[in-house]
């Protein structure tokens, strides 16, 4: 991506559906006409993007002015919305998450880039039936249109193609991806609150999702562990302190359960975290991340299961040499030569795991906490 | 000129832009320059943020036209009747300030 349209991107973030699609291109059709200004006068192209750049100005103030202009008010609808609804209607819907496997090979910015695109998924017909009744949720040919009672027009999630409503699912029972579903929805003022572990609970407003996992602890994981990932990707990196041992076989044990002795406390919930790190063949493989997220039993031990979708591997070097190595490392254990140790991290959650708007899936991490 | 009296005058400015023909974010930044002899400059990504206002109260309207000469279409804003209203308003109450400003002026 490069620095225009980063700059669109930081400046419409939290704008949705015709709103952000109407700002990003006006900005990008400002930068194109200013950037071509500069040109005529004779910068070269860095310089003329520069140049147009440094005039708009800081993204986060255009960002802030659009926010101010176009999600308040509709924060303020919806937080009234809420408010009433949660007054006269309360609905409890079981579902059955569905776990989707998949991935997908692509080359981004000159890098060759593997990526699980593993899911978890509820049917679209629970989502409707979970909502209000004088609430619209309709499939668009572009995503997913949203309305609640009170809201001046539907949010029209126009970016969750191939998302949220997942591509090439069975068109008369389409699927939501439910965490992304939660995290947009929570950004738009409804409020998300992500809880449980044995029988995790999304509540959407008046609306709650009791989620039944069975025993696929992947489902739980995916809920809380993306987001925990995202958030203590550098700190973690960072700390040695936290450092628990190597983990030799690091995100490849996938589906495998691991138990460590951690003299917990029967009930504390512990997070896994594998960053990973792998240099072979004159290439590097940087920046994978597995987790896993574990409760302690009666004897304090913690079993964590290592979930499949928690793997992306980026790449940089000899492209087919690659390609094989990634072919190689996706056959599994048997190709363990590959991948050797990763340092692997313990920390405790405290406190509930939440999400309230505008911070999606909030989450009470204790970072000071470490299991010896 | 320091942005919190810009920011006051603002929507008289923009709305005084579009009094003629519609245009859109580049060429009222290039008018407001060229017909002010570039005293307001200010950042212009903090333009949009504005124009959206006046779009949202109704005083202006916007829709995308294709740029003539290639490129991303172009956003072109139309002062609508409500926004002609506001703008004489506008226009009157800024006289009348001025002339009321006038005796502190001090002498140029």
């Amino acid at each position: 991506m490069n620095a225009a349209e980063q700059f669109i991107r930081r400046a419409t973030r939290g704008l949705w559906g015709r709103r952000r699609v109407e700002a990003q291109g006006e900005l990008r059709s400002h930068i194109y006409e200013r950037t071509q200004y500069h040109l005529q006068l004779g910068s070269n192209e860095q310089d003329a993007l520069t140049r147009t750049l440094r005039d708009l100005g800081d993204p986060r103030a255009v960002h802030l002015g659009l926010l101010r202009i176009h999600s308040l008010p509709l924060l303020m609808t919806l937080a009234l919305t809420g408010a009433v609804v949660t007054g006269v209607v309360s609905t409890l819907v079981q579902a059955k998450p569905i776990v989707i496997q998949g991935g997908s090979h692509f080359v981004q910015d000159g890098r060759y880039q593997f990526e699980r695109v593993d899911g978890v998924y509820i049917r679209l017909s629970d989502l409707k039936a979970a909502l209000p009744r004088t609430a619209h949720l309709t499939r668009t040919q572009i995503g997913l249109s949203v309305y609640l009672p009170g809201m001046v027009r539907p949010i029209g999630l126009l970016n969750m193609v191939g998302s949220i409503l997942q591509q090439g699912t069975n068109a008369e029972h389409p699927l939501v991806n439910l965490t992304d579903l939660t995290r947009e929805l929570s950004q738009t003022g409804v409020i998300v609150d992500v809880g449980g572990w044995e029988r995790p609970t999304i509540r959407l407003g008046a609306v709650q999702f009791d989620l039944d996992p069975g025993t696929d602890r992947a489902v739980v994981a995916e809920l809380y562990g993306t987001e925990l990932m995202r958030r203590t990707q550098s700190w973690s990196a960072s700390s040695g302190a936290l450092q628990l041992g190597l983990w030799r076989r690091g995100p490849r044990d996938i589906g495998v359960r691991h138990t460590l002795a951690l003299k917990a406390r029967p009930g504390e919930v512990f997070a896994l975290l594998v960053p990973q790190r792998v240099e072979k063949m004159n290439s590097s493989f940087g920046g994978v991340l597995a987790y896993g997220i574990g409760v302690a039993g009666a004897d304090g031990s913690v079993t964590f299961t290592l979930p499949a979708f928690a793997r992306r591997i980026h790449v940089t070097g000899d492209l087919q040499a690659l390609e094989r190595a990634v072919a190689a490392l996706n056959r599994g254990p048997a190709n363990s030569a590959l991948v050797e140790m990763y340092p692997a991290v313990v920390i405790r959650l405290t406190g509930k795991l939440n999400s309230t708007e505008k911070r999606p899936i909030t989450m009470n991490v204790d970072l000071r906490s470490t299991v010896p | 000129m320091d942005g919190n009296t810009l920011r006051g005058h603002l929507d008289l400015i923009l709305l005084s832009s579009l009094k003629h023909e519609p245009l859109y974010g580049v060429a009222i930044i290039i008018q407001v320059n060229e017909q002010t002899r570039g005293y307001f400059t200010f950042k212009e990504g903090t333009l949009y943020p504005a124009l959206h206002r006046l779009e949202k109260a109704g005083l202006i309207t916007g829709e995308f036209h294709p740029a003539p000469h290639g490129g991303p279409p172009r956003k072109y804003y139309t002062l609508t009747e409500q926004g002609r209203s506001a703008l004489a308003r506008k226009q009157k109450d800024w006289q009348a300030f001025s002339q009321a400003m006038r005796p502190f002026g001090g002498e140029v």
